[in-house]
């Protein structure tokens, strides 16, 4: 049986040029094509600017020239380039040399970060014009303003690349650094410009400007060439191959046919383990898998032979997203919906950077939301672009942000609320009454005994770094809750082909033991979910349903785990290990049309219910399945009734909850199509099972589903949505 | 917020059961930002005194400044009759010897100093001659308690000056965290008027600590003029014999004087932090008298040092 396969080309672009009056372009006979001539333009008469042409269209130059310009003009001006990882500012660093070398600008262009050498700081911070960093490093130096004040004094410009990816709760940590960035700048007089580069992303401006905090131009029309690319979206399952072994055959296929390609996978195992798999007949050294957590030397290693073409195939999780210069590649192979439609179309930009045709294939998984695009391949090719969400009001982060802020100055709640809003105020007084902050003639100071910048983790996740250890060796790092989720007891870990066993986890150090199998198995955790309604904020009335907001806190614990072979289930075992409870914000809704339900599917209809809605919730609301969980029960305890719930992953919200409440009827439709378009009889992968359900998706009841659902979207069509605040 | 280890909290609260204490005796200084606390205390000056002409000869000696002289080719000068840097006239290091010497009988104690630091030895116990020589009402002895972090208030500083045959110690004290700024400005007034520091570890701690948290107030940075760090002194004179060279350590092995009632540095935070919950100022004491005690020893240390190296 054929593959379902469905494909649409984009067609070649020329380029498109404008010249602007720069005289030392001319004489170099440099052309710029259109979206570079505008963002120079913007930038030189001052504007903040947003760029979001798409991947590989010169926006490092677009944005560097007018910097650099200002900067050979004014000979005491300083610029700060941001970039998201280390590896990427390392591959920038090298563009600005040359730039700022070319064009004579004198701006002796540094790289400040972690692995800066103490020695070499303080002549950087005096000599270097153009600093290199990254967020987690600007987070660590805004204290120390004796060493900086003349560097933030003369500061010019803020560069921030790949801003796109500041969005959900590191989004609204970053938003929150660069306000605490620009009060230290206020305060030495200097009002630097913000520009912005960014995958192309819904309402680009208004984005830019919560951010920020200033208002920024968006500048889109992408002036240039491109080559043609070819976009398949291939259904494995239809012919009864699953996407790991698609996957797999896929980029063997295309690797034997020259075509050098890298894969994109959803997750750091599966990365390990479509590796794994493409190895066993090819050459070795040919594979190599790529993610977050190995050493930094064996990322460098991998990243250098892919663009020396000397690996044929890397299969990377979205870590290789970004814009580190990898080269040329034949083909892209993307593995699974990696979430949003933004991902899919920088991973897409990967391919065909040469100018030569290029070559992307979508390979559906066997789950709703991937299925569904296999059923309606428009709405995936036409899907609009997403709008990412930031919370600058998060009581949680913004409370860590103006304990730093007031380590770095003293906080003054009139001046500063324009940087932290008119919420700071009261979190301000809760600070002071814990002794952290203590109000003196000047404004209010920090007086903790702990570093405040050091208590917080920029992406959001529990703070602390695990490390995982074979014999004396680090073998790689995690976050905790990484650690929780894929470090327990007998957990089989995977790390560039090899197989390791959890033996010892030390939590008070956070270090795990691991030890070298060679048995061909891996496996897969069991966990179960409560749900505790704390405080109920508001209620969104959309026609009859009614959909609830509110504080709820989330206990996992982990039960036990499976043991799979070659996704088979062969056995599963029992853990009794600490849970993982937290504090986050929820939306819920209490159906009452359970009475059109035989008594027997209710609590499999909820389930379903639940897993669809989680399913569809990515389109509609910008995040990941992984940011977002659900539980649901035919009881529960503090409505009195039956009740589903989704609740954001991370701790105290990111307003995924309160913007699927507001969304809920779009969500709503769009989980009812996915279940009853598919043509299964009793559920299947493609509707109501979850891939990553912790009751190994069950109880579940398709029919019953389908019923719930129906129920709750019907009568509700064409209502406004009305709020009603607690 | 209080990270001690199980095994201190008995001690911690075994000292501090006196409730509703007073706050340690002084007066309030009173500035422009505000007013401290102020503690006065006398003690009696150790004895140490090197003459500028002592002191200078002694520099005078140190062949192996000079460039291609090393320990063994000063042994072979010195049989040879070589043993000042004026000698060195009638050798191939002329030129260099010359320029040397030059500043060694007559440059500033901060060109001389300088020059040291050039060929990697600016923390020659030598040095610390000039702590003896430069007259004493310029010296400042000088030591801070914090909360332990660096960006967080420093919430004592103690400083020791000369005032004939007594060492006239004043700590200022932030009653509460307010008056940092207060204190700061006395400090660096202080500085002003005695511009030769005496610290230990100062150049690494007690000095830019001071610096930042006047930066962070948006005030100017001190510079004293001279800088006496007795740690680095410490280090080239008693490192083989010593497993460390923290202060207590020095102390007890230099001055053969240890502190029994003395409250370990690490838990000045901690005590200050109960004091600033509880209102309870019975903490303070013990951290005042652990920093009078630090700044006394600076004194004892230097004339220590000056008499070893010296032999006065």
């Amino acid at each position: 049986m054929e593959p379902e396969m469905h494909t649409r080309v984009f067609p070649a672009r020329d380029a498109a040029y404008k010249e602007p009056a720069i005289e030392y372009l001319q004489s170099r006979n440099i052309r710029l094509y259109t979206h570079q001539a505008d963002s120079y333009d913007a930038v030189m008469r001052g504007e903040n600017i947003i760029l979001t042409t798409p991947t590989a269209s010169g926006k490092t130059l677009a944005y560097t020239l007018p910097v650099l310009e200002n900067l050979i003009q004014n000979r005491s001006a300083t610029a700060l380039f941001i970039y998201p990882t280390k590896a990427l500012t390392r591959d920038q660093f090298a563009v600005l040399q040359k730039l700022d070398k070319d064009l004579g600008a004198q701006t002796r262009p540094a790289i400040y970060d972690g692995d800066t050498p103490r020695d070499a700081r303080s002549k950087i911070r005096s000599s270097s014009r153009i600093i290199l960093t990254n967020m987690y490093e600007l987070h660590q130096i805004l204290a120390w303003r004796m060493q900086w004040g003349d560097f933030w004094a003369n500061l010019s410009f803020v560069i921030i690349d790949e801003a796109h990816r500041y969005r959900g709760i590191f989004g609204s940590h970053i938003a929150l650094l660069l306000r605490r960035l620009r009060r230290i700048c206020s305060y030495y007089d200097s009002r630097p410009q913000f520009i912005l580069s960014s995958a192309t992303i819904g309402d680009a401006s208004s984005f830019a400007k919560t951010l920020t905090g200033l208002a920024a131009v968006e500048i889109a029309d992408d002036g240039s060439p491109r080559a043609q690319q070819t976009f398949r979206l291939y259904n494995p399952w239809s012919s009864g191959k699953s996407s790991l072994s698609a996957t797999a055959d896929l980029i063997r296929d295309q690797v034997r046919n020259g075509m050098q390609t890298l894969c994109f996978t959803k997750s750091r195992n599966m990365a390990e383990i479509t590796a794994l798999r493409c190895r066993e007949e090819m050459p070795p050294g040919s594979i190599s898998s790529y993610r977050g957590g190995y050493r930094p030397n064996e990322r460098r290693h991998i990243e250098k032979n892919l663009k020396e073409g000397d690996l044929a195939g890397v299969i990377s999780t979205n870590a290789l997203e970004l814009g580190i210069d990898v080269g040329s590649l034949d083909s892209v192979i993307i593995s699974g919906f990696p979430g949003t439609m933004m991902s899919v179309r920088q991973q897409a930009g990967r391919a065909g950077r040469s100018g030569k045709d290029a070559l992307i294939t979508f390979v559906a998984n066997l789950n709703p939301l991937d299925q569904y695009f296999m059923r309606c391949p428009d709405a995936f090719f036409d899907a609009p672009y997403e709008h990412p969400i930031l919370d600058l009001e998060n009581p949680y982060v913004l409370r860590q942000h103006l304990l730093c802020a007031a380590a770095e100055l003293p906080y003054r709640t009139e001046r500063d609320a324009e940087y932290f809003g008119t919420f700071a105020a009261d979190i301000v007084r809760s600070l002071k009454d814990e002794h952290l902050l203590a109000s003196t003639p000047k404004g209010y100071v920090y007086c903790g005994t702990e570093s405040p910048a050091q208590q917080v983790s920029l992406s959001g996740r529990t703070s602390g770094t695990c490390t995982v250890m074979h014999g004396s060796r680090v073998l790689e790092t995690m976050d905790e809750s990484q650690m929780f989720r894929e470090a327990y007891p007998g957990a089989v870990i995977f790390h560039q082909g090899d197989r390791y066993r959890v033996e010892e986890i030390d939590r008070k150090n956070l270090t795990v033991r691991v030890k070298k199998i060679t048995d061909n198995y891996h496996t897969r955790p069991l966990s179960t979910t409560d749900v505790r309604i704390l405080s109920r904020e508001k209620t969104c009335r959309h026609g009859e349903l009614l959909v609830h907001y509110g504080s709820v806190s989330v206990c996992s614990q982990m039960i036990g785990y499976s043991v799979l072979e070659y996704d088979q289930i062969v056995s599963t075992h029992s853990l009794d290990i600490p849970p993982l409870a937290f504090t986050t914000k929820a939306c819920w809704i209490v159906p009452d049309c359970c009475d059109e339900i035989p008594p027997a599917d209710i609590a499999g209809s909820l389930h379903g219910a639940e897993h669809a809605l989680i399913a569809a919730m990515p389109v509609h609301v910008l995040c990941d399945r992984s940011d977002i969980g659900g539980v649901s029960t035919p009881f529960h305890p503090d409505v009195g009734d039956a009740a589903i719930f989704i609740y954001d992953g991370v701790p105290g919200g990111v307003g995924l909850a309160e913007k699927a409440a507001g969304v809920f009827l779009d969500i709503l439709r769009l989980a009812r199509e996915m279940v009853s378009r598919c043509s299964c009889e009793s559920g299947c992968p493609a509707c109501i099972h979850s891939p990553k359900c912790g009751n190994n998706n069950q109880p579940l009841s398709k029919t019953g589903t389908v019923t719930l659902l129906s129920g709750l979207a019907k009568e509700q069509e064409n209502r406004k949505p009305m709020s009603i605040y607690m | 917020m209080m990270q001690v280890e199980q095994g201190f909290i008995p001690a911690l609260s075994l000292r501090t059961t006196t409730r509703n204490g007073k706050l340690p005796e002084g007066f309030e200084a009173a500035t422009a930002d505000g007013c401290c606390l102020a503690i006065e205390s006398e003690h009696s000056l150790p004895e140490f005194f090197v003459s500028e002409e002592q002191l200078r000869e002694r520099l005078m000696r140190e062949l192996t400044l000079v460039h291609g002289i090393g320990p063994e080719r000063e042994q072979m000068c010195r049989r040879r009759g070589i043993q000042t840097l004026a000698d060195l006239r009638r050798t191939n290091w002329k030129p260099e010897a010359q320029e040397i010497a030059e500043i060694m009988q007559n440059g500033t104690p901060r060109e001389v100093i300088r020059l040291f630091r050039e060929k990697g030895r600016g923390a020659d116990p030598l040095l610390i001659g000039f702590g003896a020589a430069v007259p004493k009402e310029d010296l400042l002895f000088f030591d801070i308690e914090t909360l332990g972090m660096v960006h967080s208030p420093i919430i004592l500083f103690g400083c020791g000056v000369c005032e004939g045959r007594t060492l006239r110690v004043t700590q200022y004290l932030l009653r509460d965290i307010g008056e940092e700024i207060a204190a700061l400005g006395l400090v660096a007034e202080m500085m002003r008027t005695h511009p030769d520091l005496v610290t230990y570890n100062g150049r690494s701690f007690d000095l830019p600590f001071t610096n930042n948290r006047l930066a962070y107030y948006g005030e100017r940075e001190c510079r004293p003029a001279l800088h006496f760090d007795l740690l680095h002194t410490s280090r080239r004179l008693f490192r083989e014999d010593l497993p460390d060279c923290c202060l207590g350590t020095v102390e007890e092995y230099v001055l053969g004087c240890g502190r029994e009632e003395d409250l370990p540095g690490y838990l000045v935070p901690v005590y200050y932090q109960k004091y600033l919950h509880t209102g309870d100022p019975a903490p303070l004491k013990q951290i005042v008298d652990h920093n009078r005690s630090d700044v006394t020893s600076l004194a004892l240390l230097l004339a220590r040092q000056t008499e070893i190296v010296y032999g006065t």
